[in-house]
């Protein structure tokens, strides 16, 4: 009996030997290349890292690279991207019109494009695009936006960068509520192109010629952090301003009383399906959905900012 | 002149082209020579043909007793969803229901330019649904229930927003536009209209596209 168990045993754990090494013969799937933006978002790194675990979980070795939203470093990077080889890009791209090309490069060479959080003004070109629904979640932002002013009030609006099709439609979500409202007077629009040091620098000048506003809304957490900044400087925590995108600064913002609220893009787990979905297509050679997909986005307040981490709820 | 005849011609490619649920990528690249004003024409030629011959039809014939819906939603939402309504397939994608109403108005907000109307459905003096009367109504449901309408068919979220625009507008102005307001509360109400569904908690918003006070029929 006891010799018999001992050979059980035994078989057991070679069976586990062998299923911990097989992850690295799968490796041999291939290149996975994640294109995003610049890393100091947040929003970014939590994509590239979605990304790039789901990725290596699915057997396929990974190439992470930043374009920083310059379309000629994308392309450089693309030409980096098919050189190596490549079964897949995952790209969060550099602009809606200048991105196409460089993809279309990469389909040409046989390489797919599957792409997240920002759209590009072609279908056919990439597998899937797989986008947030701004829309949805901008008007989401503006309601509570509305409910924290109490529907009157001057306010300011920044806005994201032009070339991205995410800033127009946020811009857009918000003014198709809030213009509703004939006691809401925007008094400054102004791009600062996502950046939480120009949202800053932005925010100190339409105060010092604004002084009265009530409210900021802004097209990403990144601005809205900046602006929050600029506003605790300036002593006018009165502010009410809410955010987009739903980061871990945000967040530790709104417990703290500061932001008053943001919407949730699930950017992590966005990723992960665009990794899903190139893995299958590399497999079956279909996705098996729509090239072009929404995923819904989810208003964040104080009542729900605690379940917030990496740009994922907890529920 | 020639311009103008190609710039005609291509308005009209691109107006079959949208409803016919496959765009030719010839035809797609040439759209963007159209620029921008055809953009508009893509949303408006889209709404001009499927509003009457296939969006009503549609949804009236999707159309679920509320009553029976509630049940089936309290139960369980992904069994009721699968059963009776529509969603695109990406993941954590919303329910949009058709369904009828008939009930008692007993509250009403006609202040606001996003009107409602809370109606009782079952009886029990409290509200099951909240009919949107507008000018404003909220959300895209009009154009999310609508299976033969796909994203991939439009050039950006932008043009896609605009078409839920589109919807809405026309819903208000065929149907809830012409619909008295003074004496709302108290009334019965008989409508067919949409709603999407996140979570078996949600109030249920409608979106009507017909709509009449009065007795039931």
């Amino acid at each position: 009996m006891i010799i018999n168990r001992r050979v059980v045993l035994a078989g057991g754990v070679s069976t586990v030997a062998l299923a911990a090494g097989s992850p690295l013969l799968a490796a041999d799937k291939g290149l996975i290349a994640i294109i995003t933006p610049s890393h100091d978002n947040p929003f970014f790194k939590a994509e590239a890292d979605g990304a790039q675990s789901r990725a290596e979980a699915l057997g396929y070795e990974t190439l992470v690279l930043q374009h920083d939203d310059d379309p000629n470093k994308q392309s450089e990077l693309f030409d980096t991207v098919i050189a190596r080889g490549a079964k897949a890009v995952i790209l969060d791209n550099a602009g809606a019109e200048a991105s196409v090309a460089p993809i279309r490069r990469a389909k040409e060479a046989g390489i797919p494009s599957f792409l997240i959080d920002r759209e590009i003004t072609e279908s056919g070109v990439a597998i899937s695009q797989i986008v947030s629904n701004n829309y949805q979640g901008a008007q989401l932002g503006a309601e509570e936006f509305l409910r924290q002013m109490g529907e009157a009030g001057k306010y300011a609006e920044l806005v994201g960068k032009e070339s991205d099709t995410n800033a127009g439609i946020r811009s857009s979500g918000y003014h198709d509520v809030i213009d509703q409202f004939p006691d809401m007077e925007m008094v400054v629009q102004q791009s600062a192109n996502w950046s939480q040091t120009e949202a800053f620098e932005k925010m100190e000048t339409i105060l010092q010629a604004n002084p009265e506003i009530k409210g900021v809304i802004s097209g990403n957490d990144t601005m809205a952090m900046g602006a929050w900044a600029a506003l605790s400087a300036a002593g006018r925590k009165d502010v009410i301003v809410v955010g987009f995108d739903g980061s871990n600064d945000v967040r530790d913002s709104i417990l703290d009383g500061g932001i008053k609220a943001t919407v949730l893009q699930p950017a992590y787990r966005q990723a992960e399906i665009a990794v899903e979905q190139a893995d299958k297509y590399l497999n079956e050679g279909s996705t098996g959905q729509s090239e072009k997909q929404l995923m819904d986005c989810v208003l964040i307040t104080e009542e729900n900012a605690g379940d917030l981490e990496t740009f994922a709820l907890s529920s | 002149m020639c311009s103008s005849v190609l710039k005609a011609s291509l308005a009209l490619l691109l107006a079959f082209a949208i409803p016919s649920c496959k765009i030719v990528s010839n035809a797609e690249r040439q759209a963007k020579l159209a620029a921008d004003e055809s953009e508009a024409d893509i949303v408006g030629a889209t709404v001009e043909r499927a509003w009457e011959a296939e969006a009503l039809p549609h949804i009236k014939a999707k159309a679920v007793p509320f009553n029976d819906l509630k049940v089936a939603i309290a139960a369980d939402l992904m069994t009721a969803g699968a059963a009776h309504g529509y969603r695109q397939e990406s993941e954590g994608s919303p329910w949009n229901f058709a369904t009828q109403i008939s009930g008692l108005i007993i509250a009403a907000n006609t202040k606001s330019r996003a009107a409602t109307a809370d109606v009782d459905v079952d009886g029990d003096g409290a509200m099951d649904a909240v009919l949107q009367l507008g000018p404003v109504i909220r959300g895209t449901t009009l154009r999310d229930v609508l299976p033969f309408i796909n994203f991939t068919q439009f050039r950006d979220q932008i043009e896609f927003a605009k078409l839920a625009r589109a919807f809405n507008t026309r819903a208000y102005e065929a149907v809830l536009e012409p619909l008295p307001r003074s004496a709302l509360i108290g009334s019965r109400v008989t409508a067919t209209g949409v709603f999407t569904m996140r979570s078996a908690g949600d109030k249920v918003l409608v979106t009507p596209i017909a709509i009449a006070l009065g007795p039931d029929t």
